[in-house]
């Protein structure tokens, strides 16, 4: 009762539903995020819940979202004419913008979740530990990587004949190998040096086979094999009789074949790996391939969980834009929310047509930018004078939705304009607009701050727009 | 204390004449006029008393008393001084430059006077509500509001327009009261306690949980007429509130309005247009008649240059309408030896106009010495009814 305002826009049931959706959510991205160490590759049935969880989650935001709408907009103090304070309006769009987002979060929940549970099976030294124990001992696997000649690691593709391969491998010594790189089965980056850990550990094995220290060799497999164990799995072959079988100073040359699991199912490799199908080139094994699939899922959610920064802006931002036009419409009109979106849609296809015939692309960003000074100057002239409303009811519409984009139109036509494109080294000159570009994140960021502090002063320009007579 | 006194009077006397319902209104009046939620209390113990319970002695005493009670708490209780509240001046609205245009239009409003507007359709009188209201700026003129307020928005807070078709609204009618109660500040206490005295008042505790698309077009407008009570407005713009009302709910109404506008402690202005004239002149103070956007008032006053009281207006002539089988000419014969200027018939009834010192009591010796049939007669030389054929 003392409140009106946070009675009206529902503020308690809707956290109380909301941090309940999350909490579920939670869970289940919690029981989701258990890994089968014994799994040796992707499979459809285990590992393809992304898509239905977040076809549940949009599905499930909407439902929230309509059904608060339906009792938000029971009332309106605003439209009424109860008094408000001058900062009443911001109040409201701020609980808007909290609603919004704890609605639109829910896939963000879930995954995180997912990352939660995939490093709470070990701390992050251990986990560490155990990934570089299984990177240096791939060297020693059919999982070794081939390193080309342009210092690249290239795709290795092997024909699917265990004559053939036992011929290509005992071609090269180990030492032209690469160890497994963790974080490395993301297509993008397939190609890309290897950094930090994985040329440690690559160095480290392979500095222990030009010095031949074969006991700290013996020391890596009979580790691998303790680690394997505890996820109880095993292969045929003790560490003594591996250390056998590959140990072969100083050429590396005359090593056996160690296939990295004990069977291949073909028809699922085929499914997953583009570039490489391997096919159990040996009658000996090791369970290398369950504990890579299962550490690299450790080492995703340890190094690149989904919540980061780019992530978490797109979520900001879509809670932003909805929160905008819920509170364009809370303060103006359906007819003039409806008039805006229709004349803003034709709008852009004009100045898209302009900026296409006239063939500057730096042309469309700054149109938007005039139209957008245009549209301000007009609301502001109207706020200022006691005459009537005229369009303002439709341009505040677009004005809200709009301001926004200031910053990042402002932000394209710098990165869009700039003098000193790449060079044909790949380096860039150091300019402003290069900075901008380096710095885009953190721009956007910014604007979300921004767009905090205008609409302090918009809200309040609002409560008193809403004052000047309709005509 | 002669005002406050009277309105006690008049509630003590519906008490003795056996009027529980009206009485309960003027009591919940006084609880409200109190502002103590002691008294909130024991008004509503009583009418939850009064709901499960028939009229008898038992409730005239128990009425009584808290009417004693009231008053013995009320009579010390200071005055609201009677202050202007607004004033147009030379007000005109033109929407083009070849429409409608209204104005110029000269009134003033003080707290407890009642202004009804009349005329017929599309001459001004939504216009002029709505430009009182601040929903339309004037062309010309201005007006003025004599009260603080911070802006446009917050003057807005102050004036309740109630149009003719009312919004939406969503939800129970309770719900939205209890909104608006806490909306205007009133404490969670006495939150509940208000908004069910203010139902009481407008008899809508049957109605209470009903939603709007379930009540009628009558009780629409008393659910606005509560929400206004709650927002203590300093002045109450309301347009057509008596269509779509039966004749005792319009009576019914039109008292609620006199006794809101005219609370010792809360008092308000009122402009209300309507087209059942006679109603609404007997409950105005002043009546306004507009034709092609043009005023005319029923009492002609004259407001000095500095603002001082209003002087009497000069004496009218002698107007009334009747109804009669004669024809016209008959009548016209009938009627010339008293100094008839002019017959006309309109809208199925006779206006006659008089001049010299014919009144009702010679017009009425005429009609019986010249033997006029005379089915009904209505003096109307005070009515603006007068203004729609002149």
């Amino acid at each position: 009762m003392r409140h009106p305002l946070l009675w009206n826009i529902k503020i308690v049931p809707m956290l109380a539903i909301t941090l309940i959706i999350h909490v579920l959510f939670f869970l289940t991205g919690y029981a989701k995020g258990s890994i089968n160490f014994k799994q040796k590759g992707w499979q459809y049935n285990l590992d393809n819940d992304s898509p239905t969880i977040v076809f549940f989650s949009i599905l499930l935001s909407v439902v929230v979202l309509i059904l608060w709408l339906v009792y938000y907009f029971r009332n309106n103090a605003y439209k009424s004419f109860y008094p408000k304070s001058n900062a009443s309006l911001y109040k409201e769009w701020l609980l808007i913008l909290a609603i919004c987002i704890l609605n639109c979060s829910y896939t963000a929940t879930f995954f995180y979740a997912q990352d939660v549970r995939k490093t709470s099976y070990f701390d992050i030294e251990e986990s560490q530990r155990r990934q570089d124990i299984i990177s240096m001992v791939s060297l020693f696997t059919d999982e070794r990587e081939l390193m080309g000649d342009n210092g690249y690691l290239e795709a290795q593709v092997i024909e699917p004949s265990n004559d053939t391969i036992k011929e290509n491998d005992k071609k090269r010594s180990l030492l032209s190998y690469y160890v497994h790189r963790f974080g490395s089965n993301t297509y993008y980056n397939r190609n890309k040096m290897p950094k930090n850990r994985d040329s440690i550990n690559n160095s480290r094995v392979k500095g222990w086979l030009r010095s031949n220290q074969r006991d700290s060799v013996q020391w890596l497999l009979t580790e691998f094999e303790k680690i394997a164990k505890s996820h109880d799995l095993k292969g045929n072959i003790t560490p003594q009789q591996w250390l056998n079988m590959v140990y072969k100073y100083p050429e590396f040359i005359e090593y056996e074949s160690i296939a990295s699991t004990s069977t291949i199912n073909e028809d699922y490799y085929r499914n997953y790996a583009y570039t490489t199908t391997q096919v159990a080139s040996s009658d000996y094994y090791v369970p290398l391939k369950e504990m890579i699939y299962s550490y690299e899922k450790i080492h995703d959610a340890e190094y690149k969980p989904f919540i980061n920064i780019e992530i978490g802006l797109t979520y900001l931002c879509v809670a932003f834009g909805l929160s905008l036009s819920i509170f364009s419409f809370r303060v103006t009109s359906g007819r003039g929310w409806l008039i805006a979106l229709v004349s803003l849609g034709i709008t852009a296809m004009i100045t898209g047509l302009f900026s296409v015939v006239t063939g500057a692309g730096e042309s469309y960003p700054i149109m938007w930018l005039l139209i957008i000074l245009g549209l301000l100057i007009y609301y502001l002239a109207i706020a200022s004078s006691r005459a009537g409303k005229g369009l303002t009811d439709i341009i505040l519409n677009a004005l809200i939705w709009l301001l926004p984009w200031v910053v990042p139109i402002i932000a394209s036509v710098v990165v869009i304009t700039r003098a000193g494109h790449n060079n044909y080294n790949g380096e860039f000159d150091n300019s402003f607009s290069h900075w901008v570009e380096s710095n885009i994140i953190m721009i956007l960021y910014s604007n979300l701050v921004i767009i905090l502090i205008y609409m302090y002063l918009l809200t309040a320009s609002i409560k008193k727009w809403k004052g000047i007579a309709e005509a | 204390m002669i005002d406050f006194k009277k309105h006690f009077d008049e509630a003590r006397d519906l008490l003795r004449f056996g009027d529980f319902a009206v009485a309960t209104k003027r009591i919940i009046d006084f609880t409200l006029d109190t502002e103590q939620i002691a008294f909130y209390h024991k008004t509503n113990q009583l009418l939850n008393w009064l709901d499960t319970n028939p009229a008898t002695e038992e409730t005239r005493l128990k009425l009584s008393a808290l009417l004693e009670e009231l008053y013995a708490v009320l009579q010390s209780k200071p005055y609201k001084e009677r202050q202007k509240i607004l004033s147009a001046t030379n007000v005109e609205k033109e929407y083009s430059p070849a429409a409608f245009a209204l104005g110029p239009v000269n009134l003033e409003l003080y707290e407890g006077d009642i202004v009804g507007l009349v005329g017929e359709n599309g001459n001004g009188k939504t216009t002029l509500l709505r430009l009182l209201c601040g929903e339309l700026f004037a062309t010309s003129g201005s007006i003025t509001y004599n009260f603080e307020y911070e802006d446009l928005f917050d003057l807005r807070t102050k004036l309740v327009y109630i149009p003719q078709r009312t919004d939406t609204w969503r939800g129970s009618m309770y719900e939205n009261l209890v909104f608006t109660a806490a909306s205007y500040g009133y404490a969670p206490e006495e939150n509940h306690l208000v908004v069910e005295l203010t139902i009481a008042r407008l008899g809508l505790r049957k109605f209470r949980n009903h939603s709007w698309k379930s009540l009628s077009s009558g009780y629409k407008m008393r659910f606005e007429l509560a929400r206004m009570l709650l927002r203590k407005p300093k002045v109450l713009l309301i347009d057509e509130p008596l269509a779509n009302l039966d004749i005792l709910a319009q009576q019914t109404v039109l008292e609620d309005f006199k006794s809101i506008a005219k609370s010792p402690f809360r008092p308000i202005g009122i402009i209300l247009s309507s087209q059942q004239l006679y109603e609404v002149e007997k409950t105005s103070d002043q009546v306004i008649f507009l034709k092609q956007g043009v005023q005319k008032n029923l009492h002609e006053t004259a407001v000095t240059a500095t603002g001082d009281a209003p002087v009497v207006a000069k004496p009218k002539p002698f107007v009334v309408e009747f109804e009669s089988d004669w024809a016209q000419s008959k009548l016209s014969d009938a009627l010339s030896t008293l100094g008839l200027e002019s017959l006309q018939f309109n809208g199925g009834t006779y206006i006659a106009t008089f001049s010299g010192d014919v009144n009702q009591k010679t017009f009425l010796q005429q009609v019986i010495d010249q033997d006029i049939p005379l089915a009904y007669f209505r003096n109307i030389s005070n009515s603006t009814r007068r203004f729609f054929v002149s």
